[in-house]
């Protein structure tokens, strides 16, 4: 495993490369300055050690030579002990002398000289001490005064002693100086290196971050373009190397996610395509529907046109009947008026009134189909309310086709959602429309058999009335033969004629009215027929929208899968 | 290993004598684990300064250690310089007895016993052994004569003796007619005479003293060795010794044979004779046991006679206290008869 194949390991190896480094350079200070006052310590300890005993001897001498004169002038046991212990006392402070640490062959010299000189100032009073106690006063003067020689140059070897340890102390200071010149180079030099190593590691280890990172950006810039090719990405260090083939792992992730994207959006697309023609399949049987709603409502129109016909026919053909009635009324009282006469004149007239009673039962029958003609008359009124309804239903279903139809366009081009709710408001326009043409049919049926039934009983008062004005010409023609008495009867009988002719010509504009009807059922059966063509188109029609809904509602649940799995391939990001 | 002592004199002569005497008879052994011993010998006059000269010139010679100095003021000044630096050089002497040589180092090793011990014998003999009240005392003033005073003082006044006075002198030939004109005027109360110095001053000392009718005992520490030489002069006078040739030990009989033997002309080996091929020896005892290093030889030093066995030799049993001194050192008292030393008490 490569040592510096991650970054951290580099990091830390040129962290601790600085520590170590640190850690020499504070050693390194902390030693020379701890050197440097031990040393110094040391020197100091020397230098006040030896000055004070450098100070010490010469005092102790001193104090010798103080006491050696004092004896000279005045002896005393006292004074002679206290010469011998100031003696050994000064030997003492030279042994110590001897034994500080250091001293060179020189100083132990000067104190070998220095004890020399001391013995023999020690012998010199010792021996004027002597000369003293023997009285010999001149020889003991003497005696001293070859202790001068000694004391003094004892003096200057203290003096030479103290001097050499000075200048061994600068000579130290100044050795301690350049250690400490040497050392601050040394520490100089680590500190370079420290910093060179340290830029070196920082320069090295932002290079080696910056070159990968590079790629690693130019890499992402390429994802985020759109380019999901693998990138050949050179070495780098572990950490940039993971992040990379990560990069490199969502890139391959991305491409099959998108090649199933481009297969969906392909299906979806197809779907589409799918949904688009039936779209157009639908606005195209919507047109159909509207045209064929558009006729039956036209057809409608043209039903309450003729209703409206039929209407004034049937006025004029119930004041006609109304007037057929009074001129009846009037004929049976004539009538009776005829058999009073009559009676009043004899077996000659009983011929005349039993044509005249024969004309009244025809006449009464022919007043009773008036009353049949009144009430089929009446059935013809129901028959205009029919075609009255008939004809707003046909507009309120012409109005919802045509918003259905609107609907259906917009919804194509819109959507395929609310294809199966449109698809049931055709149907319901197309089941409206159908009821509609069968009612239609059903009143053309039932006017066709009311104005059958009217012809019929049209013809049978026609006909009962031609067989009362035959009856009527025949009891003419007994009542000319029954003569001038019946003069009365006569004009009786003209009465009748004329309420006869009236009836006839009431009953000839009848029959007109009757063949007008005839027209009117022909009229109403080909709109009835015209409005079955339309419920048929429209049903069609319907039915073609029906299986076109079905299709769009499986292209609809088509799409709706394909977009399902492109929700699901979408959810595998994390946003 | 190195020598230094003063081979011109009396004193020093056969000292270097014995060290020949002993590195022969080693090398001629076998060596020292198959090495061969050199002597490196150095004169150091018996003068402190040339002491320092010298110690200085063997620490540069770069030798193991050195057996010396004689006298206690050569080897004090000397033991700083072989005890300087970071690996001192192991000092053993023969016969340097000052007191103040037990604090000079832990590098110092001695073999005889310390002026003290000659002090005090001398003060016990005189009081106890010659029931010698009054006296007087010529010292030497250097640290040798001074110390051997101090100790003679100190027990004297223990023995409950009347304080005997002391007057120091300097040099071999020294001027002490003032002294003994002093003492001489208390002719009838003085009943001994005291040299605490070396033979040469003793002798003329002896000279005055006799000279000026000053016939009382003369008596001195190991330093008057030799002393029997000066003819009748010296006969009578008493010397504390820590070696005498005529000691009955075999060791003893062996040496004094094989230096008769080895140096006709020589005459007996003296204390530091004696001292020094014991040292030569228990050097090479240190050397076998515990290395060759200065710094092993050292501590080979410091533990004979505690960690290491004590050396058997010919002055004695040798065994180091913890200041480089003999642990048990007993002191002779000689006594010239006949122009010759003979065993007046053993201590």
């Amino acid at each position: 495993m490569n040592l510096f194949g991650s970054l951290r390991s580099r990091v830390i190896t040129g962290l601790a490369l600085l520590f170590v480094l640190f850690l020499t350079l504070a050693a390194l200070g902390i030693g020379s300055l701890r050197s440097q006052a031990r040393a110094m310590d040391v020197e100091l300890d020397f230098l006040i050690r030896s000055s004070a005993l450098a100070t010490d001897m010469v005092s102790r001498v001193g104090e010798q030579i103080r006491a050696a004169e004092g004896y000279l002038l005045e002896p005393t046991p006292e004074l002679g002990r206290e010469l011998i212990r100031l003696g050994d006392s000064s030997h003492v402070l030279r042994r110590r002398y001897r034994l500080l640490p250091g001293l060179s062959p020189r100083d132990q010299a000067i104190l070998n000289r220095l004890s020399l000189n001391q013995a023999r100032l020690e012998v010199a009073y010792a021996t004027a001490h002597a000369y003293r106690d023997l009285g010999r006063l001149a020889e003991a003067r003497a005696a001293a005064d070859g202790a001068r020689a000694p004391g003094d140059t004892l003096m200057a070897q203290v003096r030479a002693l103290t001097r050499s340890q000075e200048a061994r102390v600068d000579a130290r200071v100044e050795a301690f100086r350049g250690q400490v010149a040497d050392r601050q180079a040394i520490v100089y030099v680590l500190v370079a290196l420290a910093i060179a190593l340290g830029g070196g590691a920082a320069y090295l280890t932002v290079r080696s971050i910056d070159a990968p990172l590079q790629e690693l950006i130019a890499s992402a810039r390429r994802f985020g373009e759109g380019d999901l090719r693998p990138a050949q990405l050179g070495a780098m260090p572990r950490e940039l190397a993971t992040l990379a083939q990560a990069m490199g792992t969502m890139g391959s992730r991305l491409r099959s996610v998108i090649d199933s994207t481009v297969r969906e959006s392909r299906g979806i697309s197809l779907s589409a395509g799918d949904l688009s023609a039936m779209s157009e399949e639908l606005a195209a049987s919507s047109h159909e529907i509207v045209k064929a709603v558009g006729g039956v409502t036209a057809s409608a129109e043209a039903q309450v046109l003729e209703v409206r016909n039929a209407e004034g026919l049937l006025a004029r053909l119930r004041e006609a009947s109304a007037q057929d009635l009074t001129a009846t009324e009037r004929v049976v009282a004539l009538g009776e008026a005829s058999r009073a006469l009559s009676a009043r004149h004899g077996t000659d007239l009983t011929a005349a009134a039993d044509a005249l009673a024969l004309l009244r039962d025809e006449v009464r029958r022919a007043a009773q189909e008036a009353r049949e003609l009144g009430r089929f008359i009446a059935r013809v009124s129901e028959i205009r309310d029919l075609a009255q309804q008939l004809a707003s239903e046909s507009d309120v279903l012409a109005l919802n086709a045509s918003v259905e139809a609107a609907r259906g366009t917009e919804g194509v081009s819109g959507g395929g959602g609310g294809g199966v709710g449109r698809a049931g408001g055709f149907t319901a326009v197309a089941e409206e429309t159908r009821r509609l043409a069968e009612s239609s049919r059903s009143a053309a049926g039932r006017v066709a058999s009311v104005v059958e039934a009217v012809e019929a009983r049209t013809e049978t008062v026609l006909g009962t009335l031609q067989h009362a004005a035959s009856r009527a010409s025949e009891g003419e023609a007994t009542t000319r033969r029954s003569s001038v008495a019946l003069q009365e009867i006569g004009r009786l009988v003209d009465a009748m004629r004329d309420i006869a002719t009236r009836v006839a010509r009431s009953a000839e504009e009848s029959k007109q009215v009757g063949a007008r009807f005839a027209d009117l059922r022909a009229h109403l059966e080909r709109i009835a027929q015209e409005n079955v063509v339309a419920g048929e188109a429209v049903t069609a029609a319907a039915t073609q929208q029906s299986e076109a809904t079905d299709d769009i509602a499986t292209s609809a649940a088509g799409l709706l899968e394909a977009s399902e799995r492109l929700a699901a391939l979408v959810a595998g990001f994390r946003t | 290993m190195g020598l230094a002592g003063p081979f011109g004199d009396a004193v020093g002569r056969p000292m270097r004598l014995a060290a020949l005497l002993a590195v022969e008879e080693i090398n001629a052994a076998g060596g020292i684990e198959g090495r061969s011993v050199e002597l490196v010998a150095a004169d150091d006059f018996g003068d402190p300064d040339s002491a320092v000269v010298v110690a200085a010139r063997l620490v540069s010679q770069g030798v193991t250690a050195v057996v010396g100095h004689v006298y206690s003021g050569t080897t004090l000044a000397a033991a700083p310089v072989y005890g300087a630096g970071p690996d001192p050089v192991a000092v053993v002497t023969p016969s340097s007895s000052a007191p103040e040589l037990s604090e000079a180092g832990d590098h110092v090793f001695r073999l005889c016993p310390t002026d003290l011990e000659h002090g005090a014998a001398l003060a016990n003999w005189v009081r106890r052994g010659l029931g010698l009240e009054r006296g007087g005392v010529l010292y030497l003033n250097d640290a040798y004569g001074r110390g051997v005073r101090q100790s003679f003082l100190s027990r004297f006044a223990g023995t409950a003796g009347r304080a005997p006075q002391a007057f120091p002198y300097l040099g071999t030939r020294p001027a002490v007619g003032a002294y003994l004109d002093r003492l001489a005027a208390e002719k009838d109360s003085i009943q001994f005479l005291i040299v605490a110095g070396n033979r040469d001053e003793g002798v003329e000392i002896l000279r005055q003293a006799r000279a000026r009718g000053l016939t009382v005992p003369v008596l001195g520490a190991d330093g008057l060795e030799g002393i029997e030489t000066a003819g009748s002069l010296a006969e009578g006078v008493y010397l504390t010794a820590a070696y005498l040739p005529m000691v009955e030990t075999d060791q003893n009989q062996r040496f004094v044979g094989a230096f008769r033997t080895r140096f006709p002309e020589a005459g007996a080996p003296n204390q530091p004779a004696a001292a020094t091929y014991d040292a030569v020896y228990l050097l090479r005892e240190v050397l076998v046991r515990a290395g060759v290093s200065k710094t092993a030889v050292l501590r080979g030093l410091a533990a004979t006679g505690r960690e290491l066995p004590a050396y058997q030799g010919v002055t004695g049993v040798i065994a180091f206290d913890e200041q480089g001194d003999l642990q048990r050192s007993p002191v002779l008292i000689g006594v010239v008869r006949n122009g010759a030393v003979e065993v007046a008490a053993r201590r």
